[in-house]
């Protein structure tokens, strides 16, 4: 019952640690059917979630999560995850305040993927 | 915290205690000023006897160093340059506000109410029975002891070589000007300590900390304490770090002999004067200006630590240094975007580089005054604040339901909670509906919006923040399961009241989108049953005690299901809330502030033209097929190059320029 927990922790501090450091390496963690919403623009697919955050308009990026709590989703063993917390980009000083839920589910191999992903910034 | 550094040196502030009482206190200066004499002839230690003021002996930085003219116009740096001076700090002073509390100031004389007192065990009476504690503490509250106050230590204990003591804190504040005294032969140290009632001060350098650091390292920190207090100006706000090479303190630690530069010196004082903040709103607070004439700069590398210490600085002054030209601000990058003044004059780039204002402009897109000369107007800074835009453009919500299901749902919701939250959970939620929220107490605020937060008291016993709470049992007693153990949970928040939907819409966003392979709560479809995943963030109104300040932002999650019976049509699987200081929501731009909307619009277009003429380049394509063939693979410059290779012959003729010009 708590592993949903650590899965939850872990998840969250290398995607966003992968997202800073190389956004494009994010692949593996998304599949065909996974959906990112973006700022209210949807993209289905790997190829095409990580094109989206590759191409988003600037370089250096760091977030900084200030909250984050997981549930357990229903009997297919997902993990729903909000996040809020904190991002900089580039040389803006100003922090900009971001929501982000994710709902994880299990590969069937023993580890989980993002299978919705939708971010909005909720104070740019 | 400055705990020894000087308190004497602030003119009004010293008034008072000026007399001390008898006996023989050797606070030695060779200082040509006017020294004050008290009324048993020994040498009071002013303001006044600033300059060149060396002191004899081992002694630490004792008293004050010197009053450094911040604003007051005296005692400058004896480069002759007061007039220069007196104009800056004018300029510097403009727009200050002066009526917050200092809190530099006060970090400097609430020393707690322990000192630590160093120095007994060379002195005289260290070879009396009791270790000269006794004469000690007696000289202590002599010395102490003004006209109208009598100093009374209440408690003392001497460990090692140190004595610790401990009196009401304004008793302490007294006993802390005694700092290098001299006592039967040795110089005083006296420092403040953490006392047990004092815990919560927050002091970097505290107990724990304090026996790691060398005593060589600490002595260096208290010296540049002593530095940066005697520089700092509480009623401006402002740390002048002029002509730091002339500084008497540093002098005297020997930074500057050879050729040492102030590069070295520098960011040690930054370290030691970002140590004194908890916050950066704290340091906002503290210090708006910063001056650092007559440093002889060529660049600002050698303060590049100014930046990362005050990102948030105001004013700066950087007159009479040996800046040439805009590559000598590199070394600050981006930093220092709210600068509202800056002043470089008297350096040669003011008269070598004729675009100095426009470059200079286009550096600092705030900046209101350069070199004292207004160059944009407050209204002008606003909007140029306003119109900034965000790196990523907010967009509008996403909003697919399925069925209205979501777009009912989230009505109901909004009033039910307000209004009647059991009914809420007879509707919505059953058994199997799970239920957590968490408090962010770090949501960045824009500018305008500080306004003070009521307490999260009511919430964060309830906060399942995992980002903080680590302990097990603790994360699953914060998920709330069922109906009644929702209900419980509830029934203990304060009451609230969310905007109208209807009528408010637009402090809401509220995205939905469908959520297939959900359990099936009856358990027929095996291969599960489609939901809705919902996000909804807004703000809501609380009923608490804090008159004025009942707003709080929110982000809520749902997933929805279908219910497991048919008088429950929907279920709540999933709730997460998270609650944050209020702030407005990004909302997406109206179109009624076109210039806004224009930019993220035309830098988009201007992308795709420039693709585009990258495609008619390589393909030999006209602008329009070009445009066509990006269109079709996503703007991806290289996948439409591929597109064109794989197609280039199923192309009509007139697709290319070639033919259509020959």
């Amino acid at each position: 019952m708590a592993n949903f927990l650590e899965v939850a922790q872990q998840f969250t501090q290398f995607y966003y640690n992968q997202f800073d450091q190389d956004r494009k390496q994010l692949v593996p963690l998304y599949r065909e059917n996974s959906m990112l919403t973006f700022e209210s623009a949807s993209v289905q697919g790997a190829t095409g979630i990580v094109e989206k955050l590759a191409g988003l308009p600037f370089a250096k990026v760091q977030h900084k999560v200030a909250t984050l709590d997981a549930q357990p989703s229903g009997e297919s063993q997902g993990i729903l995850i909000l996040v809020t917390g904190a991002l900089l980009v580039d040389e803006e000083q100003r922090p900009m305040s971001y929501s982000q839920t994710f709902q994880l589910l299990p590969d069937g191999a023993g580890s989980f993927y993002i299978f919705n992903d939708i971010f909005k910034l909720v104070y740019g | 915290m400055l705990q020894r550094a000087p308190v004497a040196p602030r003119g009004p502030r010293n008034a008072s205690p000026s007399v001390r009482g008898r006996g023989g206190i050797q606070k030695r200066s060779k200082a040509g000023g006017p020294g004050r004499v008290d009324r048993d002839g020994d040498l009071v230690m002013d303001a006044t006897a600033a300059g060149d003021k060396r002191r004899s002996g081992k002694g630490r930085l004792e008293g004050p160093a010197s009053s450094r003219g911040a604003g007051r116009g005296r005692g400058g740096p004896s480069r002759g340059a007061n007039f220069g001076a007196v104009k800056t700090q004018q300029a510097i002073i403009r727009g200050l506000e002066t009526r917050q509390a200092n809190v530099l100031e006060s970090r400097i004389t609430t020393g707690g109410t322990t000192l630590q007192i160093d120095g007994l065990s060379s002195s005289k009476a260290a070879s009396n029975p009791d270790g000269g504690v006794e004469s000690l503490l007696a000289f202590l509250e002599r010395k102490a002891s003004g006209p109208n106050r009598n100093v009374k230590i209440k408690k003392s204990h001497k460990k090692g070589d140190s004595v610790f003591v401990t009196a009401s804190s304004e008793d302490i504040a007294e006993i802390q000007k005694l700092d290098g005294f001299t006592f039967a032969g040795a110089t005083l140290g006296i420092q403040a300590r953490d006392s047990p009632s004092s815990a919560s001060r927050p002091d970097k350098f505290g107990d724990k900390r304090k026996d790691e650091v060398s005593s060589n390292a600490m002595e260096i920190k208290e010296r540049l304490k002593g530095v940066l207090a005697a520089r700092y100006n509480g009623d401006l706000k402002l740390l002048n770090l002029s002509a730091l090479a002339q500084d008497p303190g540093l002098k005297e630690m020997g930074v500057f002999d050879g050729n040492t530069t102030t590069s070295k010196i520098f960011p040690a004082l930054m370290v030691v004067c970002g140590g004194l903040f908890k916050t950066r709103q704290e340091k906002q607070d503290a210090i708006v200006s910063v001056t650092l004439a007559d440093n002889d700069l060529a660049d600002v590398s050698d303060v590049t630590a100014l930046a990362q210490t005050f990102p948030d600085l105001q004013h700066l002054d950087l007159s009479r240094n040996r800046l040439t030209q805009m590559s000598n601000f590199d070394a600050w990058g981006a930093k220092f975007r709210h600068l509202s003044t800056l002043i470089l004059t008297g350096n040669p780039i003011e008269t070598q580089l004729a675009t100095l204002k426009p470059d200079i402009m286009k550096k600092y897109p705030y900046l209101e005054i350069l070199n004292g000369i207004q160059i944009r107007t407050p209204e002008e800074v606003a909007a140029a604040l306003e119109t900034a835009k965000s790196p990523i453009p907010i967009a509008g919500p996403d909003f697919r339901d399925v069925g209205q299901v979501g777009e009912n749902f989230i009505r109901q919701f909004v009033v039910l909670y307000d209004t009647d939250r059991s009914a809420l959970l007879a509707n919505f939620y059953d058994a199997q509906s799970v239920h957590s929220l968490s408090v962010n107490q770090n949501a960045p605020r824009g500018h305008k919006n500080s306004a003070p937060i009521a307490p999260w008291a009511p919430y964060i016993k309830q906060s399942r923040n995992l980002v903080k709470i680590n302990n097990l049992p603790t994360q699953m007693t914060r998920l709330h399961r069922g109906s009644q153990a929702i209900q419980k949970l509830w029934s203990a928040l304060p009451a609230t009241r969310h905007p109208d939907i209807q009528t408010a819409g637009d402090k809401y966003l509220i995205e939905c989108h469908a959520l297939p392979g959900l359990a099936d709560p009856t358990g027929q479809s095996v291969r599960g049953v489609d939901g809705l995943i919902i996000t909804m963030h807004g703000e809501f109104e609380e009923q608490n005690e804090s008159p004025g300040i009942s707003l709080r932002s929110f982000s809520r999650t749902f997933v929805l299901g279908p219910g497991a019976s048919g008088a429950q049509p929907i279920r709540v699987v999933s709730d997460m809330l998270t609650l944050r200081a209020w702030g407005p929501l990004a909302l997406p731009k109206p179109p009624l502030n076109p210039q806004a909307n224009t930019t993220i619009i035309t830098t988009e277009q201007q992308k795709q033209e420039a693709m585009a003429m990258q495609l008619v380049e390589r393909t030999g394509m006209t602008p329009q097929y070009s445009a066509l063939c990006l269109t079709e693979t996503g703007w991806d410059l290289e996948k439409a190059f591929m597109a064109f290779t794989a197609n280039k012959d199923k192309l009509p003729a007139d697709a290319f320029i070639t033919n259509a010009a020959s």
